[in-house]
């Protein structure tokens, strides 16, 4: 059993970064990168001034800023652009695997490539703000100041630290929260696009993600219809105004009901997944490499 | 002889466009069978509803004398249909270990042999995308058989290859066909229809003729 297990990851492993390894997504990182360089350049710039250390875990704060959150966004849209995923070599694939051994294949592919464009953040993160990194499990002197100061303005600093955050949790309790929303907000994504692209077509399955991440900044800016961040998956990445997070009480989902949403939101979308690839048909969904 | 698959009435449409009106065929084990016909007359869409890739609108599959659903994929069959793709920056080898263990199954001298019969060299290095049309194509017809598949399905197969490499391949499918398997093969060349088929057919007005019977 163990062994079959094993034998299944390493197909799916190489199948990955066959997926992964390709010039579309370095292309996807690199922008990516200067994205997060963007957002992060003036606060290291601030720590070489104040000569004190950031704090790795300080890019959980990107994710607040809803410029950011929108690239971001779109940046994993662009990410899960080929689904279904049924290309030319996957043919040879799928005829051994069999159509529905292919589709469990291609959602578990997505539960990785959603660790791992989380983590692509982490790294973008690390590598902007290196050498002025400190590893510790504290937010250390410069994001406290950062969030009870006017200094981010003086230095352009565009993310916000918000300091009810910062006061209630430790990095390591702030990075499960938000590893644990982002994986599961990531997966439904491209749950949902593989999901829509079967029952439908590719173009659908971009124009609803499209409109999902551009609900990002139409919530935020139709303030009365506060009911609208229910349908706005994307936004409860900004934990900052997850109400029982900082202990207000605006209409929005507490963390364990978003986190319950994107588990049944994920759950559903497998569950059509499977029922609908065994009809994939080749004519439909091929595409050309 | 006995009848391994038989195909009755087989439609296929897309949209308003009927390119399977009524096909039906029988073959036995052990025979080659070709199908002709001009570009677009529906050979590739009827190999790929044979198999499982595309979903047949009507008619019946009876594979070894059970009824294949529509759009189920055959459990042992091996194909080359369009152009054969494999993981580009992967050798040759590597690819087919690759796919040799979907189906939990590893071991790589038997896989250079296989290499080798199809005229590729095993511990080459070489990445596929730096392969010509004729070394994927080899690579592709090794990848088809090297399960011993009761089924070959071979669209176009001698695609972009050399002399020696056509006539190399005739002499490996007329020796996959003495081991009892079945193979269906679609080509615009005559002369290897002629060498190879026992029987031939042709796709016309999206019905299979039969145009001659060799034995």
């Amino acid at each position: 059993m163990m062994k079959r297990i094993g034998n299944e990851l390493s197909v799916i492993f190489v199948d990955f970064r066959n997926s992964f390894l390709t010039k579309r997504v370095l292309v996807l990182f690199v922008l990516h990168f200067f994205v997060t360089h963007i957002f992060l350049a003036s606060v290291r710039r601030f720590a070489v001034n104040v000569h004190h250390p950031v704090s790795a875990y300080g890019f959980l704060f990107l994710f607040y800023d809803m410029y950011y959150l929108l690239l971001f966004m779109f940046v994993c849209i662009y990410y899960f652009s080929n689904t279904p995923f049924l290309n030319y070599h996957q043919i040879y694939r799928i005829i051994r695997t069999g159509k529905l051994r292919w589709g469990i294949h291609q959602i578990v592919n997505i539960i990785i490539s959603s660790v791992v464009l989380m983590g692509s953040v982490f790294v973008s993160a690390c590598i902007v703000l290196f050498p002025q990194l400190t590893w510790e499990n504290d937010w250390g002197k410069v994001l406290y100041t950062l969030s009870l100061t006017n200094m981010a303005e003086e230095y352009n600093i565009m993310v916000d630290f918000t300091y009810e955050m910062i006061s209630r949790y430790t990095p390591l309790q702030l990075l499960g929260l938000t590893l644990g929303i982002g994986i599961l907000l990531i997966s439904f994504l491209g749950n949902m696009m593989f999901a829509v692209s079967l029952f439908f077509s590719r173009t659908a399955a971009l124009s609803i993600a499209s409109l999902e991440a551009a609900f990002i900044i139409v919530e935020a800016n139709m303030l009365m219809f506060s009911k609208l961040i229910y349908f706005a998956p994307f936004t409860w990445m900004r934990l900052s105004r997850i109400w029982d997070l900082v202990g207000q009480s605006k209409p929005t989902p507490s963390i364990g009901d978003a986190a319950r949403y994107l588990a049944v939101g994920n759950l559903v979308c497998i569950v059509l997944i499977l029922w609908k690839v065994k009809d994939i048909n080749y004519s439909k969904h091929i595409k050309k490499e | 002889m006995e009848e391994y698959i038989k195909v009755e009435h087989l439609k296929k449409s897309f949209k308003d466009n009927e390119v399977l009106a009524d096909v039906s065929i029988s073959c036995r084990r052990g025979a080659i069978y070709g199908v002709t016909g001009y570009n677009g007359c529906g050979k590739s869409v009827f190999f790929k509803c044979l198999c499982g890739l595309e979903k047949e609108d009507g008619g019946k599959i009876v594979i070894g004398g059970k009824e294949k659903k529509p759009g189920e994929l055959l459990s042992s069959v091996g194909i080359i249909i369009e152009e054969p793709a494999f993981l580009g920056n992967a050798s040759g080898l590597k690819n087919l270990a690759y796919l040799y263990q979907i189906r939990n199954r590893k071991d790589n001298q038997y896989l250079s042999r296989i290499m080798e019969k199809v005229g590729l060299a095993p511990c080459s290095k070489k990445p596929v995308k730096k392969y010509s049309l004729g070394m994927r194509q080899r690579l592709a017809i090794a990848q088809a058989i090297m399960e011993e598949p009761d089924i070959l399905i071979l669209d176009e197969p001698m695609n972009g290859l050399d002399k020696d490499g056509v006539r190399e391949m005739r002499e490996l499918f007329l020796k996959i066909r003495e081991s009892g398997k079945t193979l269906l093969m679609a080509s615009h060349n005559r002369e290897d229809i002629e060498a190879l088929c026992d029987e031939v057919y042709e796709m016309e007005k999206g019905r299979l003729c039969r145009v001659s019977k060799s034995i």
